[in-house]
This record gives structure tokens, C-alpha cells and sequence, in this order.
């Protein structure tokens, strides 16, 4: 068996909103430089599980985690942790996109900005670096100083992929960042993901099994906040352990 | 058929009060503006209530007494309009804190009045003055400005906060840097409303900024002056004082007139107020979503 770095390991992870445990206990290991997919039907705790990854659970009310999750073998819930640096290094694209009412050019540099970061060239370079790799630089170049909310949804949604990518994250957690958009919109998110891959650990949250089947190399099954199983992706699709797997992947619920 | 017949009768209804509250409206200033449009002069503005007619000090208080009122209130508000709709979002302080600014904002604004003369004027013994009257009006204009800050801030999508710190963007840089931009016109229109309402207050500060008008010497710089026009401890009569002022006293042939005069100047200048916050807030409105 080869052995696989892993970029995030759980362990038991429970999150509760107020009384209600909504995950109950999730134990999942991240191997670097993979994508891993979670799926599961609406209300599974797949973003649940997503959004404590990066802590950003954090910023709703009443909301407690227990359990471990590590980055890189350091406890991401412990005392001395910058949660704003964990967020640079640990990025998150959502569901709809969320391009802030500036131009393209200042979306994408954003963050570096706020660190401190005025030299010119330096942030063209990486303005042009990250939308490369977002695959939209061809679509946008000679527009970067429009809105970024005047873009279609889907090059909005790789606009927001570039803004996370231009921090230099090691790990991209994206939260169904094609539910809202066209398929051929989606294709070229998929594609840019595909080819991301080799430099970041990829998360993505899906309840499209096509999507997780292509893009995936291991896939997570969520039920009603269980992880009910989690494989490689082939083994999952070909053949599940669990009833339940085969009975959602067989569309007699969702 | 029916449907459709009461459907237009509401409608017609529903104008109908419209244009009468618009025409009542249009009544109750054209008649102000008439009456006192006879007295408005270049001298009634210019000129010292002291030497004959003139608004000239009173205009200038009620100005200054504006932008001190603001330069209080505004910092105060805002902040506890960011505490109060991001960082204590729905908490249970938050819900107390409401409450008591919603207290405090259907007070009678005499109440204001005297409280801001007991304490200030008496107790702490600035007596009657601008800053006196500045402290007081701030007391009034605190709670609707903090509302209105408050209101244009939640008209701010949520996702600005998510996705600013998903970025790894501090939560405080996320609020200076996208969502207090993105509230701006919101804010400025409630600033400029709100100060509106300060700028015709009287009740609140005939007791504390007081009711009489020393000539102010407008090239006097040092603010200890007795009659420098900076000086933030003298006493201060507004436009909105004097209409009150002369109407209860009654002194002098030209006392209606001026009373008159004043009122028009008032309402004009409030109007002013009016149009620069829809000016200004649009302008910026295209600026941001350009």
C-alpha cells in the first residue's frame, strides 16, 4: 500500500448548532494534492463538516466543534492558533459567488492587499498568476479594472477561486461552487479543479454524484451527520460497502 | 368583475390620501414661504440680531452647534452600529441594547432639555453654551443616528463578511475595507436626515445652549474669546431657539417678521440638507456599483 501525505486528518468531529448535534462524530483524512469529494442529500452535514475545516463555523452564533482536525499535525481548534492566517492557508469558494463590489483586478489582490502588499508589479504578477490558474485570465484580461459583479456567474465564481488562490493557499475547500451556475460553466470549474490539483488539496462539497465521479480521487458519503463511508472514488462508485451508498448512489433517495 | 371594481377603488383610494397629504404638505410651506418671504433680505442674513433685524449669529450657531453635535454623535454611533449588527449579532446585549436605544429615541426632546441643564449646564457647570447644547442634542440625535447607521449596514449582504474572511481576511479589515464603503450612501443619508432634525431642534436646547446671542466677531480666532465665534463655552441661541424666543417674547414691532423670516430660513436650509443627502448618496451609490 502506498502511503499518502495527508494535508488534513479528523478525528470525531461533532458540531452543534445551539442543542442540535448536527454531525456526529466524522473521522476523515485529507491526502495532499487530491481531491476529495463529499456527498450525500441536503442536509447531510457535508458543509457542516467543510466549513469547520477552515473555522469558518466560527463566525455564526452558537455554534460549538469538538473532535480533531489537524493541519499539517497542528490542531487548527488550539490556543495559539491565528485563525485569519489558517484562513489564507486554507481557502473557501461557496455556493453562490461572493465577488465583493470592487473591480476584478482589486477582488483578485484583496487579501494581499490587507497584508500589507503595495508593490505594482508584484501585484500584477500575481493578478495575472491567479487568474491564469483560475483558467478566466483569457476572458478578463483586458477588462480588469471593470466590476467584478458585472461577470457572468460562472467567471464571478472562477473570479472567487483566483481572490483564494492569489493568498497561496495549501488547501482550496469549496463549498458546491457549481450548483448555482450552467453546465458549461461548471465544465470549466471542473476542468480548472482537474488542473489544480497538482499544486493544492482540493475539498469539494457536492450533491452532484456525476461531478464527484469525475473530478474525485476519493469520495465521502454523508448521511443525516454520519459519515456512512469514505473510499477511493472508483471503489465507491463500483462497489460500495454500505447499503445506503448503493441505495443513494442508485437514486432511490437524494 | 367585482374583484377589478375593488381593486380600482383601493387604488383610487390610496392616491387620493397621497395627493392629499402631498397637498397639505405643499400648503403648510407655500404659506410659510409667502409670510416670510417679505423680510428676507441680504442684511437680514448678514447682520447682528443685536443692531435691528438680523439672523446672522443664530444662523452661524445653529451651524456650529450642527457639526459639533456630529463630530460627537457620529463616531458613537457608528460604533456601536458595527457592535450591534456584526460583532453582537443577535446576542442577547444586542436585543437589550436595542430596546433602550429605542427608548431613548421616542424621548421628549424637553426632557433632553432639562436633563442636559441639570447635569451640564448645573452640575458640571459649563453652563449655558455650545458645547452644553452640543452634548445634549448629541444625547437626542444618538439614537435615530445609530438606527439609521445600523439599518445601512444590515442592507449589506451578509456573504461580504463569509467571504472576506474566508480570504483570510481579518473581520475588522473586512468591515473597514468592504462593508462600511458598501454602506456609505446608506450612512450618509441618515446622517444628513438626522441632522436635519438637530439643526431644527429647539426644545432640547433652550435650557442648555441657552436663548441669548452675544455678536459674535467672526475674525476672532482664539476660541477663549468671549466673542469669538469658535468659542465652544459661549451661550448660543439657534434659529429654531429664536423662532421660539420671539414668538414667547414678543419684543419689538419687527418681532413677527423676524419670526417670520427665520422660519423660512429654517425650512430652507433643512430642505438643502434633504437634497445634498440624495445627491451625495447616489452619486456614491454609482461610484461603488459602477
Amino acid at each position: 500500500m502506498i502511503m499518502t501525505e495527508n494535508s488534513l486528518t479528523t478525528k470525531d468531529v461533532k458540531v452543534s448548532y445551539g442543542q442540535h448535534e448536527s454531525l456526529h462524530g466524522v473521522t476523515l483524512d485529507f491526502p495532499k494534492n487530491q481531491i476529495t469529494a463529499l456527498m450525500g442529500p441536503s442536509g447531510c452535514g457535508k458543509s457542516t463538516f467543510l466549513r469547520c475545516l477552515n473555522r469558518s463555523n466560527d463566525l455564526l452564533p452558537d455554534v460549538t466543534v469538538s473532535g480533531e482536525i489537524e493541519f499539517e499535525q497542528q490542531d487548527i481548534y488550539g490556543p495559539k492558533v491565528n485563525v485569519v492566517a489558517l484562513r489564507t492557508q486554507i481557502g473557501m469558494v461557496y455556493q453562490q459567488p461572493t465577488p465583493f463590489p470592487f473591480s476584478i483586478y482589486e477582488n483578485v489582490i484583496f487579501s494581499q492587499r490587507m497584508i500589507g502588499l503595495h508593490d505594482r508589479q508584484k501585484a500584477d504578477e500575481i493578478v495575472e498568476r491567479s487568474l491564469r490558474q483560475a483558467a478566466i485570465w483569457d476572458e478578463v484580461k483586458d477588462r480588469l479594472q471593470r466590476s467584478a459583479q458585472s461577470l457572468s456567474g460562472g467567471q464571478q465564481q472562477r473570479v472567487c477561486l483566483a481572490s483564494v488562490l492569489a493568498g497561496a493557499p495549501e488547501v482550496i475547500l469549496l463549498d458546491e461552487p457549481t450548483s448555482a451556475l450552467d453546465p458549461i460553466a461548471s465544465a470549466k470549474i471542473e476542468g480548472t479543479l482537474l488542473s489544480l490539483k497538482d499544486s493544492y488539496t482540493i475539498v469539494i462539497v457536492t450533491h452532484n454524484l456525476q461531478q464527484a465521479s469525475r473530478i474525485s480521487d476519493q469520495t465521502a458519503f454523508l448521511l443525516n451527520g454520519d459519515l456512512v463511508e469514505a473510499d477511493a472514488t472508483k471503489t465507491i462508485f463500483m462497489t460500495p460497502r454500505e447499503q445506503a451508498t448503493s441505495d443513494y448512489l442508485n437514486g432511490k433517495f437524494g | 368583475m367585482n374583484r377589478y371594481r375593488n381593486d380600482k377603488f383601493a387604488r383610487g383610494l390610496i392616491y387620493t390620501i397621497v395627493g392629499a397629504i402631498i397637498a397639505l404638505i405643499a400648503v403648510f410651506i407655500g404659506y410659510l414661504l409667502v409670510q416670510g418671504w417679505s423680510t428676507i433680505s441680504w442684511s437680514f442674513l448678514t447682520t447682528a440680531s443685536d443692531d435691528g433685524l438680523g439672523i446672522r449669529d443664530q444662523l452661524f450657531n445653529s451651524l456650529y452647534l450642527l457639526i459639533l453635535t456630529l463630530l460627537l454623535s457620529f463616531p458613537i454611533a457608528l460604533g456601536s452600529a458595527i457592535a450591534l449588527t456584526i460583532y453582537g449579532k443577535k446576542s442577547r446585549f444586542a436585543a437589550i441594547a436595542e430596546m433602550a436605544i429605542q427608548a431613548l429615541s421616542s424621548l421628549p426632546s424637553i426632557i433632553i432639555g432639562l436633563f442636559g441643564f441639570l447635569l451640564l449646564v448645573l452640575k458640571f457647570k459649563i453652563g449655558f453654551s455650545v458645547l452644553s447644547g452640543a452634548i445634549a442634542l448629541t444625547f437626542f440625535n444618538l439614537p435615530i443616528l445609530t438606527q439609521s447607521i445600523s439599518l445601512a449596514i444590515a442592507t449589506v449582504p451578509e456573504a461580504r463578511m463569509t467571504a472576506g474572511v474566508s480570504l483570510g481576511v481579518s473581520k475588522w479589515h473586512t468591515i473597514t475595507k468592504v462593508i462600511l464603503p458598501e454602506a456609505m450612501p446608506g450612512m450618509i443619508s441618515g446622517i444628513v436626515l438626522s441632522a436635519g432634525r438637530v439643526f431644527g431642534e429647539a426644545a432640547a436646547l433652550i435650557y442648555t445652549a441657552g436663548q441669548s446671542a452675544p455678536k459674535l466677531d467672526y475674525l476672532n480666532w482664539n476660541i477663549f474669546d468671549a466673542n469669538s465665534f469658535l468659542n465652544p463655552l459661549r451661550p448660543a441661541e439657534t434659529l429654531a431657539v429664536h423662532i421660539w424666543k420671539v414668538n414667547t417674547e414678543g419684543l419689538g414691532a419687527n418681532a413677527e417678521a423676524i419670526s417670520k423670516g427665520t422660519i423660512v430660513i429654517l425650512i430652507l436650509t433643512i430642505l438643502v440638507f434633504n437634497l445634498l443627502a440624495r445627491q451625495l448618496s447616489h452619486r456614491l451609490q454609482r461610484k461603488i456599483y459602477r
